[in-house]
């Protein structure tokens, strides 16, 4: 029965002289990995302009359905975005949401990016409901890189807007099922 | 049957088929961009190339526009075939700005589709894209000179279908593109379809601009509410609040959050092929408009109450129960607009003529001469029409008489085209002819003004001479005679044997008896065009005070409107129920019309909008739009279709078969109907000719269609299934004819429609450039000689000195003493001007000045 005791008292004394693990945690804060995939932002341009352009690739993408957008015509003289389009409504509800990205791989504007702040409580679940006003990063912020491209060299947005790629037989599959339009059938 | 070898396959082929169409039809799939199946074969694009061996020679041939013959070998998918289609593609976006994000296309684009699948992944192109600036010509249409592959489609559609002229293909080389030719708004009626011949997303339409992605569509299928063809559209609405609940879109007062985006076509080869008018494409925000009536209101002591629905039928049901035991049931009048469902319809006719029990019920416009009965109910028992709309495509000669089929019936001007395109002759009779006539007339006739009976007359005089039947009340009139009145000559060539004839129901009474009974004389047929986007389904459920449900005749007719409100004028309404209609803007004689309204105790307004009658309606009951309710409807020739619900009604609006079966519960004590269908159920019970039509499980009916349908003198029964289906009797009429007196005044006004002034356009925000506010269009000579331009604002003075505010647009082709003024007169007062008698025949102006 002691010898239990002593084995385990043992492991006990021997953590107490080390470095803790634990950190006091509104005190003090994590380092997090730089892949870190919490809140999203929409992002700038340099120029200030939003680079989102309300194509709707997010929300597509995204298995919750957490985003919803509307997008509108950007006023020529006096743009919001580069483009015609900009999202007028981009509306993500974080209750649905569980940050797996996808949203982010699909963004071809490199608009949409995740960051390391993850204290996201709030009292109602309303207030998870996060519009385009709170998820905007004031202008002249640096970019931060899409997690996608973590790995890349290039600097953010010079990649192609578009990527087409090699045939893709599952794509056709459904093509043959459906028919892109009409004439096709 | 002939055979060749398609990818290995033996297969039979037909003469003169196309390599691309039996390829497609055994399910084997050649990727095109030019190719439509609707539209000429113009292979520019290259992209179904295949490779054809024949005879020992071998080499890769455009699939679309080679025909097939007896051993030919054609393999679609080698790697010499992908190799081609790869370099095609990469030639075709050499100048394309692949602007995926921002394109309205994206998620439904041939181009972007076909490169995903065939196309390199990058590109070799060094050097700068040319830059073609974007272009606006018309409202609704936007089109990016960078994005388009010149393949030629939309030119087609224009010039080839809808026969116009102001678009097409010019330029070379990189700088050629396609395009208006003309800074002005495109004249086609049908300029639309461009968007969705476009295989990507060159011509968008601004409706839909930026809204929304594919993807996240519902479509539903309906028929459009603006003309009585019945054009089959699909309907893409859109789920607000389904994946954001904080989010805000337009059209919050519905509950569920739908939003209509757009409307585009559904092909249906009996009615509009798959063509759609732009009126049908584009207007569809009236159900969000301002003006709709979000509440029942009660009026009290002069004002009006904010109410609630058992309060309102409690009021009417205790007043209509009071009128008719005080003043009898012939006291009670209802008029209706012709704009609602056949389920609406129905219970409509079995509240005021089964329940009220008053025969004083109308859809017509109020006309003197239509109390003389309904013209073609009077040559042929039964009021609908003989042709269907495909008789047009093969009939070989054509009389259209009397109707601006583009400003009310767009679609039937394609049916005409095709049928001048296969040789038709088609002979147009009208007061003027314009551009849009010229598109399909072989030869026009125009007669006078004042002729209009006479013209119409004197074919049937013709018809009756060279088939030697008599008509009896018209031996006393020579031919000679009729044609010298009307103004007309040479008309021998535009009738003969099997003529199908196309007039609308707003003609004169004698007009429509006589060119029906020509129909029948020269073993034709007729189509009559409803000016009521329901006429023949409300008819049919037997709205009108002459023919009783079911085309029966009613035994003791009821009152017209123009009687009614005769009858109003001396006291003896006492309760007029209106739905759907606004007597005071889209009838003539409005002064006359106020003075009855005004003598009315008890006027129930059913409607979808404010106007000016539901300032004098003493309860008003608001009602659904089209998109928001579900039922059938009755197309001008009889078919009848199913549309579905699109989006939840406005506020607290009810569907019109809703209200009044609430009503029949309340006075009969009877269970309301619980759904739609349980309405059309009975409909298909009670009613003759709908008789045997399926109850619609949510689609639209689907029956084999017969190829023949015999002409009306050799058989009796004409079974139109799924058209609604009729005995017909055709018996000898008599007419009565006496000559139209003419007014003294400077300008005649004539009536006449716009494609864009309709109630629904009026209330849609968005068709504002389209819509002719406040316009009247004289003769530039007229205008000259008033001193007046194109455009100006002026002051149209009536007979009694009365002053409108107008617009004068100058038109060539009128003639020098008319007017022509647009319905409905929402904007205008210049019913007041129009009279009981007709329009275009005694109605009268002074002068204009600025
Ligand atoms: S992280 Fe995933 S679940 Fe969250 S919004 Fe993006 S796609 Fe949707
Ligand atoms: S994918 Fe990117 S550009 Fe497109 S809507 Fe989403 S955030 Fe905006
Ligand atoms: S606008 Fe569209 S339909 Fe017209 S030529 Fe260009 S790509 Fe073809
Ligand atoms: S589809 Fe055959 S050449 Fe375009």
């Amino acid at each position: 029965m002691i010898g239990p005791l002593i084995k385990g008292l043992t492991i006990t004394f021997k953590y107490i002289f080390k470095k803790k693990f634990t950190v006091q945690y509104p005190e003090e804060r994590r380092e997090l990995p730089p892949r870190a995939k919490w809140l999203h932002i929409l992002q700038r341009h340099e120029d200030g302009k939003e680079r989102c352009v309300a194509c709707m690739l997010c929300a597509s993408a995204c298995p919750t359905e957490a985003i919803y957008i509307v997008g509108e015509e950007n006023d020529l003289e006096n743009p919001i975005s580069h483009g015609e389009r900009y999202a007028k409504v981009w509306d993500l509800d974080l209750g649905r949401c569980m940050f797996c990205g996808y949203c982010v791989e699909a963004c071809p504007e490199e608009a949409l990016a995740m960051t390391d702040e993850y204290e996201l409580a709030v009292p109602t679940r309303k207030d998870l409901v996060l519009h385009k006003e709170d998820l905007l990063v004031e202008p002249g912020t640096p970019p931060v890189k899409t997690w996608l491209g973590f790995y890349r060299k290039e600097p953010i947005g010079a990649m192609p807007v578009t990527r087409p790629m090699e045939v893709h037989v599952e794509y056709e599959e459904y093509l043959k099922r459906r028919g892109p339009r009409e004439a096709h059938e | 049957m002939p055979k060749f070898t398609l990818n290995g396959r033996e297969v039979e082929f037909k003469q003169g088929e196309t390599i691309l169409q039996v390829a497609w039809r055994e399910g084997v799939r050649i990727p095109v961009f030019c190719y439509h199946p609707h539209l000429p074969v113009f292979a520019g694009c290259r992209m179904c190339l295949v490779e054809v061996e024949l005879r020992g020679r071998k080499g890769l041939l455009p699939s679309c526009a080679t025909q097939v013959s007896e051993g030919m070998v054609v393999n679609t998918e080698t790697e010499e075939v992908r190799k081609a289609r790869r370099d095609q593609i990469e030639f075709l976006l050499l100048n394309h700005p692949l602007e995926c994000p921002v394109c309205d296309a994206g998620g439904e684009c041939d181009l972007q589709n076909l490169t995903f699948i065939y196309g390199p992944s990058e590109s070799r192109y060094q050097f700068e894209k040319t830059e073609k600036e974007m272009v606006f010509a018309h409202p609704y249409l936007q089109l990016y000179p960078n994005r388009c592959i010149l393949c030629n489609r939309c030119v087609s559609f224009y010039q080839e279908i809808s026969a116009n002229d102001d678009w097409g293909l010019f330029g070379r080389g990189h700088d050629m593109r396609v395009g208006p030719y003309r800074d002005k708004i495109l004249e086609s009626e049908f300029s639309g379809n461009m968007i969705e011949v476009c295989p990507l997303g060159a011509i968008t339409g601004r409706d839909y601009r930026f809204k929304s992605r594919p993807w996240e569509h519902r479509v539903i299928n309906s028929i459009s509410p603006h003309d009585s063809i019945g054009v089959n559209v699909k309907v893409y609405a859109r789920i607000g609040g389904k994946y954001s609940r904080g989010a805000v879109v337009s059209g919050g007062t519905r509950t569920d959050n739908h939003e209509i985006l757009r409307v585009n076509m559904r092909p249906n080869y009996d009615v509009n092929d798959p063509w759609i008018d732009d009126r049908t494409r584009f207007i569809h925000s009236f159900v969000n408009s301002t003006d709709r009536i979000t509440q029942p209101l009660v009026k009290k002591e002069g004002e009006f109450k904010e109410s609630d629905w058992e309060e309102v039928y409690d009021t009417v049901v205790d007043k209509l129960k009071k009128i008719k035991d005080t003043y009898g049931a012939d006291a009670v009048a209802a008029l209706a607009g012709g704009r609602g469902s056949n389920e609406s319809a129905y219970l409509f006719s079995k509240f005021v003529k089964e329940i009220v029990g008053s025969r004083n019920i109308d859809i017509r416009p109020p006309r003197e001469d239509f109390t003389l009965g309904d013209p073609v109910f009077d040559v042929l028992d039964g009021s609908f029409s003989t042709a269907t709309l495909r008789d047009l495509a093969d009939a070989k000669n054509i009389v259209v008489f009397g109707t601006e089929i583009k400003e009310t019936h767009p679609v039937v001007g394609l049916k005409l085209v095709s049928a001048r395109k296969r040789g038709a002759r088609i002979h147009y009779f009208g007061k003027w002819a314009g551009k849009a006539e010229r598109r399909w007339a072989t030869r026009i006739y125009i007669y006078n003004i004042y002729g209009e009976e006479e013209a119409a007359l004197a074919i049937l005089k013709h018809a009756s001479e060279t088939h030697g039947v008599p008509i009896p009340g018209l031996e006393n009139l020579s031919l000679q005679d009729l044609l010298e009145k009307s103004g007309l000559s040479g008309i021998e060539e535009a009738i003969s044997e099997n003529t199908v004839f196309v007039f609308d129901d707003n003609l004169p009474y004698l007009v429509q008896k006589a060119l029906a009974r020509a129909s029948v004389i020269l073993n034709g047929k007729f189509l009559l065009l409803r000016n009521a986007p329901n006429g023949q389904g409300f008819i049919d459920m037997g709205v009108s005070p002459v023919i009783g449900k079911g085309g029966m005749r009613e035994a003791v007719p009821g009152k017209s409107t123009y009687e009614i409100f005769e009858a109003a004028k001396k006291g003896e309404i006492k309760a007029l129920l209106i739905y759907n209609v606004d007597p005071l803007t889209e009838f003539p004689a409005r002064d006359e019309i106020l003075d009855g309204v005004k003598n009315i105790d008890f006027i129930v307004v059913l409607d979808s909008f404010w106007n000016e009658i539901t300032g004098y309606a003493d309860v008003v009951i608001p009602l659904a739009l089209h998109y928001e309710e579900e039922g059938s409807y009755t197309n001008t020739e009889g078919r009848v279709q199913w549309a579905d619900r699109v989006i939840q009604p406005y506020g607290m609006s009810k569907e019109a078969w809703r209200v009044f079966s609430d009503l029949i519960e309340r006075c009969t004590g009877e269970k309301a109907y619980k759904s739609v269908v349980e309405v059309t159920e009975e409909i298909v019970k009670n009613i003759e000719p709908y008789r045997g039509i399926k109850v619609p499980p949510g689609e639209s009916f689907e029956e084999p269609y017969p190829d023949e349908i015999p002409s009306l003198k050799n058989i009796k029964v004409v079974y139109r299934y799924p058209l609604a289906r009729y005995i017909a009797s055709p018996k000898e009429v008599t007419f009565e004819y006496s000559s139209m007196e003419k007014r003294e005044g400077r300008y005649v006004l004539v009536q006449s429609h716009h494609l864009y002034k309709t109630v629904y356009t009026l209330r849609s925000e968005s068709a504002a450039p389209l819509i002719p506010y406040r316009v009247v269009e004289m003769h530039p000579d007229a205008l000259k000689s008033e001193g007046l331009k194109d455009g100006d604002s002026a002051v149209l003075i009536g007979p009694r000195n009365q002053e409108y505010e107008v617009v004068v647009r100058s038109n060539g082709s009128i003639p020098e003493n008319v007017i022509r003024v647009f319905a409905p007169y929402l904007d205008y007062g210049l019913n007041s001007l129009l009279d009981f008698k007709g329009f275009g025949r005694a109605s009268v102006a002074q002068t204009v000045r600025r």
